[in-house]
């Protein structure tokens, strides 16, 4: 059962990675998501324009 | 006749809307779960703090000041007189700040130069509470200092600030997040349903038949986009009905200056999820690219939760092309300020803009042929 097992983790994995799209579709949207949106998720407010009456 | 072919294709579509339960789904029941969840569940409103309170030396204006905390609303204290006692349970998270008066404080703040000093620590684990609690902490201070001015004890600040809360005077934070939620509703509904139907259509071979009749690509697309425009259209006037009777949000606008918005946001909207399907044509790929460009940026990036300008600069720019973040600025205007037409009409324009584009882009990925 271990063997067969394996054998199939390993034959997905191989056609998941040989098809370029799927590659790109593991690949490109956790870095996308890490990169833009941990710097967009913040609850800081900084930058705050505001108008001053004298 | 092309009017009476195009009148039978929306009539099919509506009836397959009618008939998918997929769509009845994310129509109806999304939206309302939706609303609840941002309505009632989350919350980033002041909310009691459960702060420790070291008091060194009981008496005299340091014990009127520990009384003062104790008595605050927003605090819940427990208190002590070591700091080391409370510390195990800051670092548990048990209490989220310690305040602490120490022995000199009675004999600094009678002195001339009326410089006493009391300390207060905030657990910056969670920094959104911890701004809490110094804001609270400054307010007490504040409070009962004014009072000490009153019966002639303390000394007056010399500029008194006095803030005023426009447009959401309790400041509560669902009077924005229930307008937001409305706007994720609808790119649910105008970019993921859009995109998981026309995929599904690809997948299932029924476009390939479409395609074999005299049917042209505007009448086909149309056809499909004008029912699910009045379905996001439905589901959005069901989210402000209930948002105005339900959870109190007040409407200072007007329902047309709602309704252009909406209107103006569901081109685009509709427009992306016909560019995803078309690009895609499966209706697992699709509904990942609709959700990780439509509603994860109408989550994020758009103003609905984190502010727009504490972002980097570069993320900012990127903002600029999410649809959503014109349509959240238009809608809590609409809702909280009113008919702000000055704000309004760049929004407008700036989503028909983006609407254009995916229109282009999607009809031409739609070619009447087969490969």
């Amino acid at each position: 059962m271990g063997g067969r097992l394996r054998a199939l983790i390993r034959k997905e994995l191989l056609a998941a990675l040989r098809d370029p799209r799927s590659r790109m579709m593991l690949i490109m949207p956790p870095l996308l998501q890490l990169l833009v949106f941990s710097y967009a998720a913040t609850l800081e407010v900084t930058n705050v324009s505001i108008g001053v009456l004298n | 006749m092309p009017g009476a072919r195009f009148g039978a294709l929306l009539v099919k579509e509506s009836i397959q809307i009618v008939r998918d339960p997929s769509s009845i789904l994310i129509a109806l029941v999304l939206p309302l779960i939706l609303l609840f969840l941002f309505g009632y569940g989350v919350s980033l409103d002041a909310n009691v703090v459960r702060i420790g309170l070291v008091v060194e030396q009981a008496e005299g204006p340091a014990e009127d000041l520990a009384a003062a905390f104790q008595a605050s609303r927003y605090f819940e204290v427990e208190v002590a007189s070591d700091i080391r006692a409370l510390e195990d349970d800051l670092v548990a998270g048990i209490i989220r700040g310690i305040v602490v008066i120490p022995a000199t404080f009675d004999r600094d703040f009678g002195s001339a130069d009326g410089q006493a000093a009391f300390q207060v620590i905030a657990d910056g684990s969670e920094p959104n509470t911890a701004n809490f609690v110094q804001n609270y902490a400054t307010g007490v201070w504040n409070t009962w200092l004014a009072q000490q001015t009153a019966i002639g004890e303390g000394q007056a600040p010399v500029i008194a600030l006095a803030p005023r809360f426009w447009f959401n005077p309790e400041l509560a934070s669902r009077y924005f997040l229930v307008p937001g939620s409305m706007a994720i509703v609808m790119t649910l509904i105008g970019t993921l349903l859009t995109a998981l139907v026309v995929a599904r259509e690809w997948e299932r071979g029924t476009m390939e038949a479409m395609m074999a009749t005299p049917v042209g690509i505007l009448e086909l697309l149309l056809g499909k986009l004008i029912p699910y425009f009045v379905l996001a259209l439905g589901s959005m006037a069901l989210c402000t009905v209930l948002a105005v009777t339900l959870f109190g949000v007040p409407m200072r606008g007007s329902v047309p200056a709602l309704l252009a918005i909406s209107m103006a946001f569901l081109l685009p909207a509709l427009g992306q999820g016909l560019l995803i399907s078309a690009a895609t044509k499966n209706q697992f790929v699709a509904s990942q690219a609709a959700l990780l460009s439509g509603f994860l940026p109408a989550f994020l990036l758009s103003g609905f939760i984190f502010e727009i300008d504490s972002m980097p600069t570069v993320i900012q720019w990127i903002t600029v092309i999410v649809p959503a973040r014109y349509l959240i600025a238009s809608l809590q205007t609409v809702f909280l300020a009113g008919d702000i037409w000055a704000l309004f009409l760049p929004n407008i324009g700036a989503m028909l803009l983006i609407g254009l584009v995916f229109f282009v882009l999607a009809a031409r990925s739609t070619k009447k042929r087969l490969d």
